[in-house]
């Protein structure tokens, strides 16, 4: 059992590809380059070849990926808040390719807590960003004396705690997914591993990836009101 | 000292004790939603897995809280 | 894994520059391609709707010029009876008027001839009756004779005039 648990620690950690002038840079960080990359080449190869009349069926196949994941992220925040729905489609498309890369033999850059620390800093941001934006500063300010004065602390608090519970519940999933992927390929590694990569890679990692996005869209939501 | 850290990690995994009961409960509710209105078998799907996903939550806050238990104090 | 550092920032800056290259190479040419042929659609919906717009006014114009040839029409036969009416009153009124006039004519001829025959008739009875009365005057004697001669003669006379 030592043996399985120093794996495991070591799968776990995530390490320092190469430094920089004394600046490691983690494995997450190369990985999302190579995520961005491989998409930036894809994006570019698929959507040099448009044509306006008779699209083929790969271009009408795309354009329907495109506009639902874009009518996800709209969807979701409404018609209010229009301009922050590419954001959220963009993310949703980072995390969903991020969760599920660990089909590839990557280690999920969402698996390393800098990443999702990341996204859910970025995520209190554009929240915060679009209550001022909306409210003005004195209404933002205001608001979080709503609805009565005394729950002002909690508002306050509220800001810290949206983005930690964002931040741990896709870190916690996606760690959580890869322990127990580890765990079963550990005793078994041939054929069991296949349903739980179904259940755990794909569709807890889209899950997940919905429903980061979600709860970024009703805060922001919440917060234009 | 280990064996303290086992027991501390195993008590914060109970954390999802709650987390069962809601999807258990949130399942079961949909179940019968479906049965009373099988033509919305679809919405009440997306908003079952979406609400489970949001339950489920609180057992993955247990086991990082395990996993920080298990990391930062071996 | 647990740790933060560095690499949150990079992570950040990532996530800027994935948004911003997904915004440019994903999203604005799909984006553009559909408006695009939104927009080559609803041009050439346009189009044939002016089409069609004129193809119903020439239509209406068909129908107009149909419905005055129609009138044309209707006009030039009117006139035409019209005018075979007149021609025919005109005509049949010339023919009652000669008609008129021969009835008339052959009146007159009739009346003339008569004239003709009853004169001469009248003479020749008016110098019977002379005759007549000289003979009575002269022979007194067997009047039923003279009357059976008289009326024989009148008879003759009757049968050759009339």
């Amino acid at each position: 059992m030592g043996n399985l648990g120093e794996s495991l620690i070591e799968e776990l950690t995530c390490e320092t590809v190469f430094t920089v002038h004394g600046i490691g840079i983690s494995e997450s960080v190369v990985v999302t380059w190579v995520i961005m990359a491989a998409v930036l080449l894809a994006s570019i190869l698929l959507t040099s070849r448009l044509k306006v009349e008779n699209p083929g069926r790969g271009q009408l196949l795309l354009e329907h990926a495109v506009v639902s994941i874009q009518n996800i992220g709209t969807g979701i925040i409404g018609e209010e808040g229009r301009q922050y729905g590419a954001y959220l489609s963009a993310i949703l498309i980072y995390i969903g390719i991020a969760n599920t890369i660990g089909i590839l033999g990557f280690k999920p850059p969402t698996k390393d807590m800098n990443v999702t620390a990341a996204l859910a800093l970025m995520s209190i941001i554009l929240i915060e960003f679009a209550g001022i934006h909306k409210k003005g500063v004195r209404g933002w300010l205001k608001s979080f004396a709503e609805p009565i004065a005394i729950v002002t602390p909690i508002n306050i608090l509220e800001v810290f705690i949206k983005p930690l519970s964002l931040c741990m519940r896709l870190f916690g999933n996606v760690i959580g997914a890869f322990v127990i992927m580890k765990l079963i390929e550990h005793i078994l590694p041939w054929v069991l591993p296949v349903p739980f990569s179904m259940y755990f890679d794909i569709f807890d990692g889209l899950i997940q990836a919905y429903v980061f996005v979600f709860l970024t869209g009703l805060f922001i939501k919440e917060a234009i009101e | 000292m280990s064996t303290l850290i086992a027991i501390g990690a195993g008590i914060a995994v109970l954390a999802g004790i709650g987390a069962g009961i809601g999807i258990g409960i949130a399942t079961s509710k949909a179940t019968e939603a479906v049965a009373r209105q099988p033509e919305a078998e679809g919405k009440i799907m997306k908003i079952l897995l979406l609400g489970s996903a949001l339950a489920e939550a609180t057992a993955i806050y247990g086991f990082v809280i395990a996993l920080f238990i298990i990391i930062l104090l071996a | 894994m647990l740790r933060l550092d560095i690499n949150l920032l990079f992570t950040v800056i990532n996530l800027v520059i994935w948004y911003i290259l997904i915004r440019i190479f994903l999203f604005k040419p799909i984006n553009n391609i559909i408006s695009k042929r939104e927009a080559s659609i609803k041009s050439r919906y346009d189009e044939a709707q002016a089409i069609k717009e004129e193809a119903q006014a020439e239509k209406e114009k068909c129908r107009a010029f149909q419905a005055n040839l129609e009138e044309e029409k209707a006009k030039i036969v009117a006139q035409a009876n019209e005018k075979a009416r007149i021609d025919y009153d005109n005509i049949v009124e010339d023919a009652r008027k000669r008609a008129k006039q021969i009835v008339d004519d052959s009146k007159r001829e009739a009346e003339f001839q008569k004239e003709n025959i009853v004169g001469p008739a009248e003479e020749e009875i008016r110098a019977l009756i002379m005759d007549i009365a000289s003979k009575s005057l002269a022979s007194t004697d067997n009047d039923s004779a003279l009357y059976d001669q008289f009326l024989e003669k009148a008879g003759e006379m009757n049968n050759a005039g009339l």
